[in-house]
């Protein structure tokens, strides 16, 4: 039995040994060491390196997915058009579908909940740093191994073409026999790990990290939205886990659990999937409520109107969100009683989002407006959702349903919804914390520039689909022939899709251009808080140290930090007390612990894509993913909390001794020296 | 005494208790193994005359129970943090009524009037759900 | 050379506002992880419970698609009532359902610095845990024997596959809780880590609890 001797002050042996011992961690590999550099973000464990890579990840998957949406926009501008054949636009528009939603919204939403929430709750990390590390490194693996689908086998043979839905009977080897639906179904488990796990480490990290005083009706509103999002992905990712793992044994083992002649039904396919694609469409739309939310209420100079109402709804949406996903299979023969129950339950559903809608209006109403560019963007959003939403509702009745099911109508509404509500979302959220991130300000000038284009784009190319949709043009349809009266709004359409291109590459443009006249020293330095704005994450320096706060903040209220900066006088007006500067942290302390960086969660990563490609090509592969895999976590597990040579911050208090204990405790009184031979 | 040998003495001492003090997980156990016996052998009286109805609705009690069981005392749910306890209640409670309505959908238990499915349905998640006193009080933070 | 085991009280002063919660508030392995946290549980047992949580749908599902199929057989095919043996598969649940106090066992030894006694129930747990996938593999074999292999017909698929996942988490389990065990031969766990254990433990009892739940349902439910 080893007992090792924890290490305290040295003495002064006769032998003249030190009695400093440090145990070898029984991992192979040291930890990593340098704070710079390509490496600092390879094996980081910070949740703001984390989010900021889950950002970019997010925007290049964004621009490949708008990439994919303008081919099918130019082959669809004409009749009979014929850019694209019939069987590489199925795997275009899949392709736009799944980037688009796997690996564009959700990473977006990952990178705001990873930055922000640790900071709007005060705390120091996530609960668990390094399987924070794991989870963006699976997701990345996943998307680029969804991505290789593109050109394995050659340009456009072997992505999948199913839909990003893919609807089993089709999605079967007898229908689907290239590739590409393994890739799909396969790359989709590996991001849905990742999902899962980092949703377990947000949930943890609220329910257990806030702030001393931070109950949960204290917490700011994005924070809430983002709560019921992972809680959403922890109950829905496990569901879209068995119907795709349905689909791969059927693909790869003969397993026949979606061929109609062995006895099965194709329907469990839908009703799998949609009972996690409909808690997936919340999960995509709540963090970008909870942006907006965060953003009215500072550019209306005015607290969020009803924040227990604000709270309720979200609930009540995350709720909801499960017992309405048969509306989107109400043209399936699921039966009367079937839709006619869902038509109901889709009803309901709109009015919590209504009362948020209300919120947010009531929240402008009366305050004091400043139109900057996150709030341009904030307000479009309610705007383009509502009509979105409306278009949704006309949806819910399931007799007009069997009319607009499968036609541009729906197109139309999941994109005012999806962009409209989401995308618009993000964007608003990118200029509202970049200064925070960054610390320097994205150039407004462009920023409304490019917002106009956006918008003007988005609702040309997605405010016709209405009209084509009700006229009759089916969704997903290759190309469509001279005399149907489509013509016009498709090129319509894809000029406005040009538009959004632009746009977006202005923002990326706004980004370079922002970053260099910073540096050139032309533009000011946004300093803790630019806005004036209210929740915690502004109460520290620009852009965050990477210990985030300089000491534990005791929470009295909700939006503490504006309620530490201002208060109200004897006669009720609202008057300053300390300015932003004197109340936020400036970062100085460095005396703080942080968990050290580490090679293991990219390094079991890495195993979990290797594991894909062979299951799809060579089962020896999975042998070594799955070594990469079983390594990863071993060493993971075994590896010590911290690095004892970490350099950086001080590392003295970080010594645990066997019972647990830090020395950060006090150690005056009674210590018992217990002699074992 | 040193301390060592005081503390290993005490030890020793605890080993032979250690019987008493493990009880209501033995006792727990054996419990569980006399309601395993009992559901079994539902199974051989169903070759013989038990209508189905009863037999099933008894296997599903007996299988409550042991689940409770299990849960309540071997994973500690009864002593420790409520928060625990409403997670795993509200997995139970979104799976239950998605998982039966999808079932029913697919035409399972045609017989049953609607009326009876929808309170199957809602009934068990909402009585679960709301004896637990479903609310988000417990984020007070009070272990500062 | 004497060995020093070092023994510190702690008095309950007022924690440091530095550093002392934002550690609290970091990475996960404290062992006794509960201070500082806002709802005075660890984050690593809260972790589990939630990831328990949400395996409840992955099963869930599974379950849900075993009983849409398992009736979707030819009127000559091979179903439920000609292929279970319903005596075997009781004892390797009995014998599970006993591996879930051997686990229970074991964590109540190691809080009371039962090294030993501890190391003795995890083995027996794991052991146990081993007799029951035995159990399985050797029932799935005399299917296959008799005509049931996976793809054979729709019962076959969906009943492999649940049972199959299940034994894979089982499986899961028997390698944590082997890792452990050797920990504990090498003198790394003690009582004050017995959280370790008990996190393990409560994957291990949710297996079980699944289990109860097949057990009932696919097996002992009249066909």
């Amino acid at each position: 039995m080893a007992i090792v001797e924890q290490e305290d002050a040295p003495l002064e042996l006769e032998s003249g040994e030190s009695n400093q011992i440090t145990e070898r961690p029984l991992g192979a590999f040291t930890r990593p060491q340098g704070s710079g550099g390509w490496r600092s973000w390879l094996f980081t464990v910070d949740h703001k390196k984390i989010g900021i890579m889950y950002g970019a990840a997010g925007l290049l998957f964004f621009i490949i997915g708008g990439i994919y949406a303008l081919f099918v926009r130019l082959q669809l501008s004409r009749p009979g058009n014929s850019i694209l054949s019939a069987e590489t636009y199925n795997q275009v528009f899949t392709m736009h579908g799944v980037v688009m939603v796997f690996l564009a919204a959700i990473p977006l939403g990952a990178a705001f909940s990873n930055y922000l929430i640790p900071l709007q709750i005060g705390a120091r990390d996530v609960a668990f740093p390094r399987l924070n590390a794991f989870s963006f490194w699976v997701f990345l693996g996943g998307g680029l191994f969804l991505l290789t689908s593109m050109f394995i086998g050659g340009w456009w043979e072997n992505a999948p073409d199913g839909g990003w839905f893919a609807y089993s009977p089709n999605t079967g080897v007898l229908f689907s026999p290239s590739k590409g639906i393994d890739f799909f179904a396969i790359g989709l488990q590996i991001t849905g790990i990742a999902s899962l796990v980092g949703a377990i480490n947000l949930i943890v990290t609220i329910l257990n990290m806030r702030s001393p005083g931070m109950t949960l009706m204290k917490m700011p509103v994005l924070t809430w939205m983002l709560f019921i999002t992972q809680m959403l992905l922890l109950f829905a990712m496990p569901v879209i886990s068995v119907a795709l793992f349905l689909l791969t044994f059927d693909r790869l083992f003969d397993a026949n659990f979606f061929n109609v002649a062995e006895g099965a039904d194709p329907l469990l396919w839908q009703h799998l999937f949609w009972i996690f694609g409909h808690p997936e469409v919340y999960i995509l739309i709540l963090p970008s409520f909870g942006i907006i939310s965060e953003i009215i209420p500072t550019f209306s100079r005015k607290p969020i109107f009803g924040y227990p109402f604000m709270v309720f709804s979200g609930i009540a949406i995350g709720f909801m969100g499960w017992g309405v996903w048969a509306h989107h299979m109400f043209a399936s023969g699921v039966g009367p009683v079937a839709v006619a129950a869902f038509s109901v339950s889709t009803m309901f559903i709109a009015v919590p989002t209504g009362v948020k809608i209300l919120n947010w209006l009531a929240t402008m109403w009366g305050g004091r407006i400043r139109f900057t560019t996150p709030m341009l963007y904030a307000t479009s959003v309610v705007a383009m959702f509502t009509i979105g939403g409306l278009s949704g509702v006309t949806h819910s009745l399931a007799a007009a349903d069997s009319q607009q099911t499968d036609t541009y109508y729906i197109v139309a509404h999941f994109h005012y919804v999806i962009f409209g509500g989401i995308i618009l979302g993000f964007f608003g959220g990118f200029y509202y914390w970049w200064p925070k991130m960054f610390g320097y300000f994205l150039s407004e000038k462009i920023g409304k520039m490019s917002f106009w284009v956006m918008v003007i784009g988005f609702n040309l190319t997605f405010g016709p689909m209405h009209i084509l949709g009700l006229q009759g043009m089916s969704r997903r349809i290759q190309t469509y022939s001279e005399g149907q009266g489509f013509d016009f709004w498709n090129l319509i359409s894809t000029i406005g899709a040009f538009l959004i291109a632009l746009a977006t590459a202005m923002f990326v443009a706004n980004i370079l251009i922002s970053r260099r006249a910073y540096r050139d020293g032309k533009t000011p330095d946004p300093g803790p808080d630019p806005w004036d704005a209210r929740s915690l994450e502004w109460m520290t320096a620009s852009p965050v140290p990477e210990h985030n706060f300089d000491e534990v903040i005791e929470v009295e209220r909700q939006d503490e930090f504006w309620h530490r900066k201002w208060g109200k006088n004897e006669s009720g007006q609202v008057v300053r007390r300390a300015t932003a500067e004197e109340v936020a942290h400036d970062g100085s302390n460095t005396n703080v612990h942080l968990p050290s960086p580490s090679y293991w969660p990219i390094f079991a990563a890495v195993g979990l894509p290797i594991i894909g490609y062979g299951l799809i090509y060579n089962l020896w592969l999975c042998v070594i993913g799955g070594l990469f895999v079983l390594g990863g976590l071993y060493g993971w597990v075994f590896e010590p909390v911290d690095d004892p040579n970490a350099a950086g911050h001080h590392h003295d208090d970080d010594h645990e001794d066997i019972d647990g204990h830090d020395s950060t405790e006090n150690h005056e009184n009674t210590s018992e020296e217990v002699p074992i031979d | 005494m040193t301390a060592t040998e005081q503390q290993l003495s005490e030890g020793a001492e605890e080993s032979s208790s250690w019987v008493k003090q493990d009880m209501v997980y033995i006792k727990t156990a054996i419990v569980l193994g006399v309601f395993t016996a009992i559901e079994v052998f539902t199974y051989f009286e169903s070759v013989h005359h038990a209508p189905d109805w009863l037999l099933v609705i008894t296997l599903s009690f007996l299988m409550v129970i042991k689940f409770f069981l299990v849960t309540a005392i071997f994973m500690h749910l009864r002593d420790d943090n409520a928060v625990f306890t409403k997670l795993m209640v509200l997995g139970l409670c979104i799976a239950w009524p998605v998982y039966f309505v999808m079932a029913f959908t697919f035409g399972f238990l045609p017989n049953w009037n609607p009326i009876l499915k929808v309170l199957f349905l809602l009934v068990p998640p909402s009585i679960t759900g709301s004896w637990l006193g479903f609310s988000f009080k417990g984020g007070t933070g009070s272990h500062h | 050379m004497v060995m020093i085991l070092r023994k510190t009280t702690r008095t309950h002063q007022r924690r440091c506002p530095l550093t002392d919660t934002a550690i609290d508030q970091t990475s996960n392995e404290h062992s006794d992880g509960d201070h500082g946290s806002t709802l005075g549980v660890s984050n690593d047992k809260l972790g589990m419970w939630v990831f328990l949580g949400s395996d409840c749908l992955l099963f869930g599902g599974l379950i849900s698609t075993y009983m849409l199929y398992k009736d979707r057989i030819g009127p000559d095919d091979l179903g439920p009532e000609e292929m279970f043996d319903i005596p075997f598969t009781s004892v390797s649940s009995f014998v599970l359902l006993m591996s879930s106090l051997t686990v229970v066992l074991a964590i109540t030894a190691l809080r009371r610095n039962d090294i030993r006694r501890s190391r003795i129930w995890l083995l027996a747990t794991a052991i146990l845990g081993a007799i029951f996938v035995g159990g399985q593999v050797y029932e799935f074999t005399v299917f296959y024997r008799e005509g049931l292999g996976y793809t054979t017909n729709l019962f076959g698929t969906s009943f492999f596959t649940l049972t199959g996942f299940h034994g894979v988490h089982v499986t899961v389990g028997i390698v944590m809780l082997m890792s452990l065990y050797i920990q504990s031969m090498r003198g790394k766990l003690t009582s004050g880590q017995s959280e370790k254990l008990e996190i393990i433990g409560l994957y291990w009892h949710f297996v079980d609890v699944v289990w109860i739940v097949i057990f009932t349902i696919v097996y002992l439910f009249p066909q």
